[in-house]
């Protein structure tokens, strides 16, 4: 036979084995022999997921495993009581050594853990020195809070924090933090977000989605104002009066939502920029539109840029001469509606990226824009005609083309001026007849050079946000 | 022009030597010796011309696996860094991935070997690659598919298994 060469690796080779694994996993080894018996004890990983703890036979063989008293948890009654004991069992044998990672992970919202636990659990975690923390589903209220301990962690790196009411405590202050994920948090009016990230020197990547927070009429507007910021991204934040955010070493930013008040020097930072603007009531119109062309015309340094349609509308609301040359650009996503007004506003922001690279568009469906401007009478700037090149331009990518004569004229405008162009990819929306199809094809396959390699495909119209827009969600 | 390829205009590649604990001498480049966190931390206090390490926890056969990984690391790094500067685009990352799949699909006895040697030189990337080959083994099995798997004798006093 084999030699049983698994167990005689050094005990923290082992332990490191089971940090790659799911709880559920790395318990149950303690079972595999003695040399394997308190292996798991040592693990720096810890992901407490009620879920798992619903089943039975996982839970039974950590209970025989750990030689947990079987007949107490035969009483208990639901997953709240079982997840509770066995979270507290295992902490109560945790050997002390240093927590990396620490999760608590409730999806059970008829039996969910209760917060004097969760609190007592992060209190632990907080005591050894955890790095990374994660509280997902924690049903916290104004006298039931998160530890006070967590919001003053001097060891933690990496914070999430997703449904659950935040009730900030008197001091919060993270020294370490670099990443700060808040996801469908709900914060009380009378409890300022901002104290949240003000006193975090070293706060790096901010993610702020689906944050009902505010929501009444509080007057004080959300301050991002963060030195050290290099990614925001701000999705689905609604609610809120306004947002200042002034962080002048800010790289990339993500924002869905209202357009946000950005400082000179953090629109100056920015490399990478993604803007989904809409506009819900039409009395906010004037401003929304007002704060977008600022901020789209202040990115003087960006060199990936992504807009989606109320962004390309509002470049048409003013003079286009005060729009700067993007000399840095690189790459260029956008979400536009086959609308000449858009095209025209597209042609006019092309002039002004003489290094474009990528171009790519998605063309949405004209249903899909109720919540759009009313298209006004055709808009027609005085340079539109003037000869240009995107003398740099090597890969063009279409989706959901509708074949339209405005995106032909789109098409055109680039076979016109980019003499680069390498390779173009089309995808034709679902809703584009065959005979559609192939007649628009053979007017583009005319327009194009012999050199540039086409592909055309028929795809499918399910609605795909960019995924520029959402990426820094995971950073 | 031909000449302006001529390889000994460059200048020669600094080396270091490792002995591996059966006493095969390797010569490789300085920058791949230093993939190993181990080396690195010494480096700077070693003479230029005593740059000889003796490994004695490695096997010729694991080492020059070792070795294989990190001039792979090295070079496809160069080349990723280069076709960002040029900002081509590149999959360098990810045919690095799939190399990386290859490299670590062994034997578990040598799988076992390169996890020690990984972490005996102190090279992260490639510990993790192993230890986490080693977990994907583990996971999702049941305790008696583990024990047959690795060949681990059960010597529990009591055998919660058995006495269902």
């Amino acid at each position: 036979m084999e030699m049983d060469r698994i167990s005689n690796l050094p005990e923290p080779i082992r332990s490191h084995i089971l940090d790659f694994l799911p709880m559920g996993d790395a318990f149950r080894t303690s079972i595999l022999s003695r040399q394997w018996r308190y292996v798991c004890f040592s693990l720096s990983n810890l992901t407490f997921d009620q879920h798992s703890f619903m089943q039975k036979k996982n839970y039974g063989d950590f209970a025989d495993s750990l030689n947990f008293d079987q007949f107490s948890f035969m009483q208990k009654k639901n997953s709240r009581e079982y997840a509770d004991d066995f979270v507290n069992r295992i902490l109560s044998h945790h050997d002390g050594s240093a927590i990396i990672n620490f999760e608590v992970n409730n999806n059970d919202y008829i039996y969910p853990v209760s917060v004097p636990d969760v609190n007592a659990w992060i209190s632990y975690a907080v005591d050894h020195n955890v790095q990374k923390l994660r509280i997902h589903g924690v049903p916290t209220k104004y006298d039931a809070a998160l530890s006070g301990d967590l919001f003053t962690c001097i060891s933690l790196t990496s914070l999430t924090l997703e449904r659950l009411g935040l009730y900030l405590p008197r001091t919060v202050g993270f020294p370490l933090l670099k990443t700060l994920k808040l996801d469908d948090v709900y914060i009380p009016s009378e409890n300022s977000i901002n104290k949240l990230f003000s006193n975090c020197p070293v706060l790096e990547n901010l993610a702020i989605r689906r944050c009902s927070f505010l929501i009444c009429n509080c007057r004080e507007p959300l301050n991002i104002f963060v030195p050290s910021l290099k990614r925001l991204s701000l999705l689905f934040v609604h609610y809120h009066k306004k947002t200042n955010i002034s962080s002048p070493n800010l790289k990339q930013f993500a924002c869905l939502g209202h357009p946000p008040d950005i400082s000179l020097e953090t629109r100056l930072s920015l490399r990478t920029a993604s803007f989904t603007w809409s506009v819900t009531r039409s009395d906010q119109r004037t401003s929304y539109i007002h704060s977008a062309h600022k901020i789209v015309a202040g990115l003087h340094n960006v060199t990936e840029l992504c807009l989606y349609d109320f962004c390309i509308e509002a470049l048409t609301s003013r003079d286009p001469v005060c729009l700067p040359t993007y000399s840095t650009l690189k790459h260029l996503h956008l979400h536009m509606l086959p609308i000449e007004n858009q095209v025209q506003a597209v042609i006019v922001l092309l002039k002004r990226t003489p290094n474009l690279q990528t171009l790519g568009i998605y063309v949405m469906m004209r249903k899909t824009m109720q919540d759009t401007l009313v298209e006004k009478e055709y808009w027609q700037p005085q340079e539109l005609y003037s000869v240009h090149t995107l003398n740099h331009l090597k890969l063009l990518k279409i989706e959901s083309l509708q074949g339209t004569k405005s995106e032909f004229r789109l098409l055109r405008h680039l076979f016109e001026n980019g003499n680069a162009i390498e390779r173009m990819n089309i995808c034709y929306s679902k809703e584009v007849t065959e005979a559609g199809r192939t007649g628009f094809s053979e007017k583009i396959m005319k327009l194009a050079r012999v050199l540039t390699e086409v592909e055309i495909s028929a795809g499918d119209d399910s609605y795909k946000p960019h995924p520029h827009a959402f990426k820094w969600l995971t950073f | 022009m031909k000449d302006s390829f001529n390889p000994s205009i460059e200048p020669p590649k600094k080396t270091v030597t490792l002995v591996s604990s059966d006493g095969y001498d390797f010569e490789v480049e300085e920058e791949v010796a230093l993939e190993s966190q181990v080396i690195k931390d010494g480096f700077e206090d070693k003479a230029v011309d005593d740059r000889e390490y003796l490994l004695f926890n490695v096997h010729s056969d694991t080492l020059e696996l070792i070795i294989k990984y990190c001039e792979k690391h090295v070079s496809s790094r160069k080349s990723i860094s280069a076709a960002a500067a040029s900002s081509s685009s590149s999959n360098g990352e990810e045919a690095l991935k799939e190399w990386d799949e290859h490299f670590i699909s062994v034997d578990t006895n040598t799988l076992y070997d390169i996890l020690m040697a990984a972490d005996y030189l102190n090279i992260k990337s490639l510990l993790d690659l192993a230890i986490q080959k080693v977990a994907d083994t583990i996971h999702g099995r049941s305790p008696e598919q583990i024990r047959k798997k690795f060949n681990i004798e059960n010597d529990s006093i009591i055998d919660p298994w058995a006495s269902e």
